[in-house]
């Protein structure tokens, strides 16, 4: 028994041992990055999933915005921007939010929405099936993963693509 | 050592053990922190000499008195007169405060005399800011130092499990120029803005969770695998508390808004300016007292300035933040306080049509260019500017009882549901403006007053009623006026070196109860959190002359 | 199990706060510390090998330890004051005394260790990954004969994405010279990252100085590193010289009609309804000037900006709210508003005059008002490094005694201002200043820096100064105090911020700072200046670091960005599916 406690310390000492000099982080893809995948995967009818889910929401998918990139212009009284990548949504100090994501629940919890949206909305999951010859689960892995083989607890076709749309390795850099 | 006792101990064994090897530094601050901080940043800078910052605070203070520094009408008769105005302290235990704390502030459980508030607080006056600026101000109080970590940014890297690891709930005055803004923390965690006045915060910030019953039963598999316990809440009965508790919090601000409660200065009709005889050229000065910003006050009772007064979007913040933490979603919360608006003005006349020319320093002359053009009216427009440079007497001395009544009502309300959820000994709450004002002699107004910054913290931590920090009874210079009475200028505290306090020695005594590093770590604490109490390393609260 | 029990009790007493009682039981060396002195000393919070690194503690040696002879009743010879109130018990000493005894400096790896990528990725997957960054578009998006290139093996994937970066090369007048949306991509992308290196960016200080966002652009900085990554004539080291500045070449298919701050809850301001002004205004007659506002739309290049072009004839020293009791004086000054004090970054006039720090219309006296925050930004921000940099020995060297202000007294403050407050010096002569004494409604006015003109009347002077009225007029003047990340101690006269700029080339810290930031982009890895400090302790921190000294050499002796960058793309840890290697 004691014996077992010391075996548990030296192993819990080696763990924590580890380099203090580097920390680690995993770069997830930015709002930019997804956008564009995301918009490649399910086509042009999903850039407003798209905005309202994830690029309108800097703070949880990062991505700095371009103060100078943004042009206004007036329509019908209101200024709009008619470079809508560059918009800072809630002022000027998203010009410093990192180029580099990192996850959360807040990211999890609105890729799980868009990914949703994705598949109820006809035209988008239309587009993804025409896109990559789909009409079996099994097919759905080489538009997320086009190396390697995507293990789905899902059985029907839309949960498939949900739940592939969300996992974590194509997000990751 | 029985069996039981013995694996319970050996738990607690391992558990310590891979712990302390942690090769971390040797401040051995803990991974993540079980204490909430809320910041209600008023934007601004107004005058808390009549609130929070006792000029008095003790039986033998000696102060030097100013003409705005006023809160009370000591004349008898039907109307309060101008004449008698004056300044008079409350007894709270040890303390004198201003008179403000006499009021009966509404709560859902019935009315609760406003001192109760200070029976958890501790304020520290007198801290010298440096610079003058507003933005440079008001963003210190969350990085005391311009470009480096924030206290909330680094207390959101402590967040641990919460789901929000900051929020900033932002006001009219938008997230770049106030301490919002200045959010910066060293693992890339993430502060959460929320529209500027949002109707709905908490819906906002839930949103990534709000997904409709047909959705949900559709797609529930999903949401547990990949959301866990987070996504199968009941945020539908959240939002329908947070309905409830906005109108509450509504109720109590309307009550707040009503002056004929103010101790004293609502009690009677109020004197008001006598705008009838009114000729061009120079004026009487007294008139001087009741300018607010863009207009000059006519109202024959000046007390109806407030008829139909608002504080926009704060029953929401309040409701939101009462939520965040009650729910533990949120431990890291900024409150953006919105002034009193939509005030009524009647037989009123445009500023423009004035000039307050200064002949020196201190030397006045209000002059009128003429015209008959009043109005009569109440528009959002009409409001108190918390910059409250044009303020005068009058409406200073209304307007700021308004605000600090309407935010401590709050308080009192959001206390009592802390406390109801056992919180409030772990929540932090922190009132921070730039800083207190230098009053004009002519009370036509105030200036900044960049080095008499003063914060009060309330939580059930804090035992008791203590305020710390030396001020000066008369300005030596290095603040907008010399001479100029007793309004709060910071003064040296031998405790602190000899010297004045600084924001850093606040944001260093807000890491110690927060259980974070210090963003100014060369500036020492004046306070600390131990066993769950708040002690302070200082004692000073003296006024000094210099 | 009475060992494991006592073993238990001093591991929960020492590490966790939550057990932390209410009365002061010291159980360790870092108990007394946390306790006894570090609300004044903050730095003795930091780890062993960081004390021993700057000379705090002589491991194993308590009696040469600094820590230890300023302690009192200690039987080491030295100062013995500490603590100011009080004394440390024997238990208390006992602790500190044993603590430095047993430090043992952690073993570090030297020699080339061979490591292999775990999982490592195909060239396409190289490439996939890298446009990822730079283009926020995946390969697909490539000209075809790349990925085809690629896909054959003619070119590794490496190469394809150093390929990326060399088609947004900018010609010689700043513009892209392919201009394509990837092309446009890489270069905004590139821009964003160097824009994040530098903390300051917000000029809404004090007054309506939110206008200054119209003529100067916060961004300047990146300009800086963007212009030198994508432009072939310029080298790295061209960024540390010179008064040159540059702006953004912005594409866009109508001008803005709005101004970029939005202030307060009010509606956006349109451009058409403001001006800009200058100098005092006389009632309401203000005078007007017409500067060149920061460009708006899309990113295509990066330019110098014209010399001469946007020049403001007066400024005011004092705020409109500040009437009374400091009227505006008008000044005139005739500056071209992006002419910089030399030291290309370090002198120009956005870094500066972010990282000022000083008041309006304050003199720097050589004493408290000097502009620190822009000392301390160059070496966080240039060198990635955090103050104390020097020894304390070395700090002691600083003291003051006979001076007044409280910080030059003590060598604990000393070992941050004796690297701050010279390097300060050499800026003395700016000053804060607004373009006009209103703004508001209709009328802009921006912070601008004002430059005073050396008086011979004044000579340098010859010690550190408490408050001197002339110290702004006096020659700039100033040292590099610094101890870089190899152990040199430099202490080095300086004359001019082109002086500063070739001694910061000088240093391999820069190079290093510069390529970790790049490696933390591309990786993710944030690798702490301790590493090439102390040593490497695990082979993973071994192979790091030789790769960040491969590529910062290679960066100091060519001076070209995209060099550098190859090196670490070509990297067997980034050609590695997590960024993982081992041996």
């Amino acid at each position: 028994m004691i014996l077992k406690i010391i075996l548990i310390f030296l192993f819990s000492f080696s763990v924590f041992s580890e380099s203090k000099n580097l920390n680690r982080k995993e770069v997830f893809l930015n709002r930019f990055q997804l956008a564009n995948t995301l918009a490649e995967k399910f086509g042009p009818n999903s850039k407003p999933i798209i905005e309202k889910y994830i690029f309108s929401r800097p703070s949880i998918f990062y991505g700095p915005c371009d103060i100078y990139g943004q042009v206004y212009k007036k329509e019908k009284d209101l200024p709009v921007n008619i470079l809508p990548s560059s918009t800072c949504y809630s002022g000027l100090t998203e010009n410093k939010i990192t180029l580099n994501a990192t996850t959360s629940k807040l990211r999890q919890a609105l890729m799980l929405k868009s990914c949703i949206a994705f598949v109820e909305n006809e035209s988008t999951f239309n587009f993804f099936k025409a896109k990559y010859k789909i009409n079996k689960k099994e097919q759905v892995s080489l538009a997320f993963y086009p190396s390697r083989n995507f293990s789905f607890k899902s059985t029907k076709l839309e949960d498939a693509v949900v739940e592939i749309c969300i996992s974590k390795g194509w997000q990751k850099i | 050592m029985d069996d039981t006792n013995r694996r319970i101990f050996l738990k607690q064994l391992l558990s310590t053990l891979g712990y302390s090897l942690l090769p971390s530094n040797i401040s051995a601050k803990t991974k993540t922190t079980d204490i909430n901080y809320v910041q209600i940043n008023i934007a601004g800078g107004p005058s808390r000499w009549s609130f929070d910052n006792p000029i008095a605070p003790l039986v033998g203070s000696s102060y030097v008195p100013h003409p705005m520094i006023v809160n009370n009408f000591s004349n008898t008769g039907p109307i309060a007169s101008l004449a008698g105005l004056d300044y008079q302290r409350f007894k709270v235990n040890d303390w004198y405060m201003p008179q403000f704390w006499k009021d009966k502030l509404l709560t859902s459980t019935g009315e609760v005399q406003a001192s109760s508030l200070l029976n958890n607080c501790l304020i520290v006056r007198g801290c010298h800011m440096r610079n003058d600026g507003h933005s440079l101000n008001n963003r210190k109080l969350s990085a005391p130092i311009p470009g480096g970590s924030s206290i909330t940014g680094l207390l959101a890297d402590k967040m641990g499990e919460k789901l929000f690891p900051s929020i900033n709930l932002v006001g009219d005055s938008g997230v770049e120029a106030v301490a919002g803004g200045a959010f910066k923390s060293k693992e890339n965690s993430i502060q959460i803005n929320t529209p500027q006045n949002d109707k709905n915060p908490l819906s906002y910030l839930l949103s990534p969770f709000l997904i409709s019953k047909p959705h949900k039963a559709r797609w529930l598999h999903l949401i547990k695998e990949e959301l866990g316990e987070v996504g199968l809440r009941n945020y539908k009965k959240m939002l329908q508390d947070f309905n409830k508790r906005v109108t509450e919090y509504q109720r109590i601000i309307n009550f707040s808004l009503d002056a004929s409660y103010y101790t004293s200065i609502g009690e009677r009709p109020v004197q008001g300016a006598d705008l009838k005889a009114i000729k061009e050229g120079r004026v009487d000065p007294t008139l001087a007292k009741y300018l607010n910003y863009d207009f000059l006050i006519g109202n024959s009772d000046f007390r109806t300035i407030l008829v139909k007064a608002k504080v926009k979007n704060l029953a929401e913040q309040f409701a939101t933040a009462e939520l965040l933490l009650t729910h533990g979603l949120c431990g890291n919360i900024t409150i953006n306080v919105n002034t009193v608006s939509n005030l009524f003005y009647e037989n009123s006349i445009a500023n423009d049509k004035f000039s307050r020319e200064i002949l020196s320093v201190g030397s006045t002359q209000l002059s009128y260019k003429g015209g008959n053009d009043r109005y009569t009216g109440a528009k959002h427009l009409n409001n108190f500017q918390l910059d409250s440079h044009d303020t005068g007497l009058l409406p200073n001395i209304f307007l700021t009882h308004a605000l600090f009544k309407s935010i401590s009502s709050c308080l009192a309300e959001f206390k009592l549901n802390l406390e109801g959820k056992s919180l409030y000994d772990k929540t932090f709450i922190h009132l921070a403006s730039e800083f207190d004002r230098d009053p004009r002699a002519d009370c036509s107004g105030s200036e900044h007053g960049w080095n008499g910054h003063i914060s009060s913290f309330y939580s059930g931590s804090i035992k008791g009623l203590k305020v710390v920090g030396n001020i000066f009874t008369q300005s030596p210079g290095d603040s907008y006026y010399t001479k100029n009475g007793t309004w709060g200028q910071g003064a040296p505290v031998k405790e602190n070196g000899n010297r004045p306090i600084s924001y850093g020695n606040i944001a260093s005594s807000l890491a110690n109860v927060l259980n974070i590093e210090s963003p100014s770590p060369n500036d020492r604490p004046l306070f600390e959190r131990k066993a769950g109490k708040v002690n302070s390393f200082i004692n000073e609260v003296k006024n000094i002359d210099s | 199990m009475k060992f494991l029990f006592i073993f238990t009790l001093i591991s929960i007493l020492s590490s966790c706060n939550k057990f932390t009682s209410s009365f002061y039981e010291p159980k360790t060396a870092k108990d007394v510390l946390r306790n006894r002195c570090v609300s004044c000393h903050g730095y003795l919070e930091k780890d062993d090998q960081y004390l021993t690194q700057l000379g705090y503690i002589k491991p194993g040696f308590p009696s040469q330890s600094v820590i230890y002879k300023y302690i009192k009743k200690s039987k080491a010879k030295g100062p013995q004051s500490m603590p100011p109130r009080g004394e440390l018990s024997e238990k208390e000493l006992s602790l500190i005394e044993s603590w430095i005894k047993n430090v043992k400096p952690r073993p570090v790896l030297v020699g080339e260790k061979n490591v292999h990528s775990i999982t490592p990725l195909s060239n396409l997957e190289v490439f996939d990954r890298c446009s990822l960054q730079l283009t926020n578009f995946d390969y697909s998006k490539a000209p075809k004969s790349l990925i085809t290139s690629i896909k054959h093996g003619d070119i590794s994937g490496v190469q394809g994405c150093l390929k990326i970066i060399e088609s947004s090369y900018l010609k010689k007048d700043g513009s892209l010279k392919e201009e394509t949306s990837l092309n446009r991509n890489t270069l905004l992308t590139f821009q964003k990252l160097h824009n994040n290196w530098f903390n300051e960016w917000n000029f809404f200080v004090a007054m309506s100085s939110w206008g200054t966002f119209e003529v100067l652009d916060p961004g300047s900085m990146g300009y800086f590193f963007s212009k030198s990554l994508l432009d072939k004539e310029m080298s790295f080291k061209e960024i540390f010289k010179g008064s040159q500045s540059y702006e953004a070449i912005r594409k866009s298919p109508l001008k803005t009609q709005y101004l970029v701050y939005k202030f307060k809850d009010e509606p956006r301001y349109k451009v058409e309804d403001y001006r800009f002004i200058y100098g005092l205004s006389e009632g309401s007659d203000y005078k007007e000037w017409f500067p060149n506002r920061v460009p708006s739309g899309v990113l295509v290049g990066i330019k110098e900006i014209p010399k001469n072009r946007d020049i403001l004839k007066n400024v005011v020293n004092s705020k409109d709210n500040q009437k009374e009791i400091n009227p505006a004086v008008e000044i005139k000054i005739n500056k071209d508003i992006h002419e910089g004090l030399g030291g290309g970054i370090l002198g120009s006039e956005v870094f500066v005059n972010l990282n000022l720090g000083q008041d309006l219309g304050k003199k720097m006296n050589g004493g408290r008002i000097i502009p620190r925050r822009w000392s301390k930004a160059i070496i966080n921000e240039l060198l990635c490094r955090d103050l104390p940099v020097i020894p304390i020995k070395k700090a002691i060297g600083f003291v003051q005694k006979n001076s007044q202000i409280s910080f030059r007294k003590k060598e604990s403050c000393m070992a941050c201002h004796a690297t701050m407050d010279p390097l300060a010096n050499l800026v003395r002569n700016v000053e804060q200043s607004y373009s006009a004494d209103a703004g508001g409604d209709g009328m802009i006015h921006s912070t601008h820096l004002r430059f005073h003109k050396e008086d011979k009347k004044y000579p340098r002077e010859l010690s550190p100064v408490d408050d001197d009225p002339f110290f702004h007029l006096r020659p700039a003047y100033g040292r590099f105090i610094y101890q870089d990340v190899r152990g040199n101690y430099i202490d080095k006269e300086i004359k001019s911020l082109d002086e500063l700029g070739a001694a910061l080339l000088e240093t391999d810290d820069l190079y290093l700072c510069t390529v970790k930031k790049y490696f933390n982009f591309f990786t993710g890895i944030d690798v702490h200046m301790n590493l090439f400090i102390q040593g490497a302790q695990t082979p993973e921190e071994l192979y790091i670091k030789n790769l960040l000294e491969e590529s910062s050499q290679s960066l100091k002796q060519s001076g070209d960005l995209t060099q550098a960058i190859g090196i670490l793309l070509n990297s067997k840890i980034y050609r590695s599916k997590n960024f993982k290697v081992s041996e």
